[in-house]
């Protein structure tokens, strides 16, 4: 070490250089081979909020991607009722980024909506997005084929008080929304998170005390997407784009026995 | 720079090696007597599980910089040596942090910035500039893993605190029983927010100092 002079100017140089260089190579290696797996992650998460809202738990990653496939069908609409696009699961919605599409004007959205087949009747998973006290919160909300009746909802967020608006994330909340109306009979959104003091209907969810804002974000964002999937869902309910589609088709009518534990941690 | 070389050939005791790794846990803990690392010992105690890997992610991260450091003390340019332990720290936390999404990815979530903050944990950079900048590599890896279990304990001591009083849990289990919460027991609230881990430390500086009295600071 002592043939250079580790002070001088240049040396500083090249080693600043060669010290970038090698930390820099050395990350992009390990970020390129760790890439898949981390996609594979996000991926596993989306399609479990999906089949959460549904009631169906499945602890290996490979049934969830297998389940997922066998049973959903996508759907891509517009707020207007238009279909744009649809296939089978992971296809076209899972493609979406409802986060993005939370930044367009409402009236340009693109919907992505989940269809569970797996039972006699087709489900309707619909995804939201929205803003909570100090960032996003996002949801599932499972609708049966009546247009009307919640049949589960997922609910998440980023950084939610611990204790308080993170509470949405919680078995115990999400379970009051089970068997709840969203729609009346005209197809106006009926559903409304709102105070514990003010629940006046029997559609009203109970939010959460000391987290006003984040009870007030979520009753926001619910009523909002809500409100825009309605035409899309009269549509898809009317036109069944999945019965033509060959490959899910039989799935229809050979309908898979659901398997429906609820294994949430109830935090 | 020299003095290490210069330093007269001592044969080192296996008992000295050791201090450096028993040291740093109880006598110069770096959160309850060198009070640094707090901030991330607020952040991830609520639950135990996130603490455990933040624990072990400062384990890895802070010996390997140090035994790195440590190697190449001698070739760091003396005007830009903190920039050259930052980028040494930064590797091996970005290193842990691409590592987790991959494998972990509940717990990477859980964990969200505090994993990239590690970089700003002030133990490791004062590690680095104390210790592996003047030291050997075997003594920096002990030092590495000392400071590491003194930092890891007292979360997992927070963490363990706030997540049974809070959640009545333990990594997730339940371990207060049903039947407690139908006699009228409730979770203390309190002990999820961050305040409560100022009151859980605050406890254990003072149960640490009541112990071992060398500890109080008579000025």
């Amino acid at each position: 070490m002592a043939r250079w002079n580790v002070n001088s100017t240049s040396y500083t140089i090249v080693y600043s250089l060669i010290l970038a260089v090698v930390v820099s190579v050395v990350l992009a290696l390990v970020a390129a081979v760790l890439h898949p797996y981390q996609e594979r992650n996000q991926k596993l998460e989306k399609m479990n909020y999906i089949l959460h809202a549904l009631g169906v738990y499945l602890d290996d990653p490979d049934s969830v991607e297998a389940f997922y496939q066998r049973t959903i069908y996508e759907v891509v609409g517009r707020p207007s009722g238009e279909i744009e696009e649809g296939g089978r699961g992971p296809g076209p919605a899972f493609a979406v980024s409802i986060a993005q599409e939370y930044k367009v004007a409402p009236e340009e959205r693109r919907l992505p909506v989940f269809i569970y087949l797996g039972e006699s009747e087709p489900v309707f998973v619909l995804p939201m997005w929205g803003t909570g006290l100090w960032g996003p919160i996002w949801g599932y909300v499972a609708l049966r084929a009546d247009l009307k009746t919640i049949r589960g909802v997922v609910f998440d967020h980023k950084s939610e008080t611990p204790g308080l608006g993170a509470e949405i994330a919680t078995l115990q909340f999400q379970k009051q929304f089970e068997g709840k109306a969203a729609y009346d009979e005209e197809g106006n959104v009926l559903i409304r998170v709102v105070k514990p003091t003010l629940v006046q209907q029997e559609t009203d969810i109970e939010g959460l005390s000391g987290a006003t804002m984040t009870t007030k974000g979520l009753d926001e964002m619910l009523r909002e997407w809500l409100a825009l999937y309605r035409p899309l869902l009269e549509k898809l309910k009317k036109e069944q784009p999945w019965q033509t589609a060959s490959d899910v088709a039989q799935h229809v009518k050979a309908p898979i026995p659901p398997i429906l534990v609820d294994k949430r941690e109830s935090i | 720079m020299g003095e290490v070389a210069a330093a007269p050939r001592k044969k080192v005791s296996f008992r000295q090696y050791l201090t450096h790794l028993t040291e740093p846990v109880q006598r110069m803990n770096p959160i309850t007597v060198q009070i640094l690392g707090i901030c991330s010992a607020l952040a991830v105690t609520v639950k135990l599980k996130p603490a455990l890997f933040m624990a072990g992610a400062v384990l890895f991260v802070l010996v390997f910089s140090n035994f790195l450091i440590s190697l190449l003390r001698n070739t760091i340019p003396h005007r830009i040596r903190m920039i050259v332990e930052l980028v040494v720290i930064s590797f091996f936390v970005i290193l842990v942090d691409e590592v987790l999404r991959a494998f972990a990815y509940d717990v990477s979530k859980q964990l969200s910035v505090f994993v990239g903050l590690i970089i700003t944990n002030c133990i490791i950079m004062g590690r680095l500039e104390a210790f592996a900048m003047g030291n050997k590599p075997l003594p920096s890896i002990l030092d590495g893993i000392g400071n590491a279990l003194g930092y890891g304990i007292i979360l997992i001591m927070i963490a363990v605190v706030r997540e049974l009083l809070g959640s009545g849990t333990l990594l997730g289990w339940q371990v207060i029983p049903a039947s407690w919460y139908e006699l009228g027991y409730i979770n203390n609230g309190l002990m999820v927010l961050p305040p409560s881990a100022l009151l859980v430390l605050g406890t254990i500086v003072w149960l640490h100092r009541a112990w071992n009295k060398q500890l109080i600071d008579v000025s």
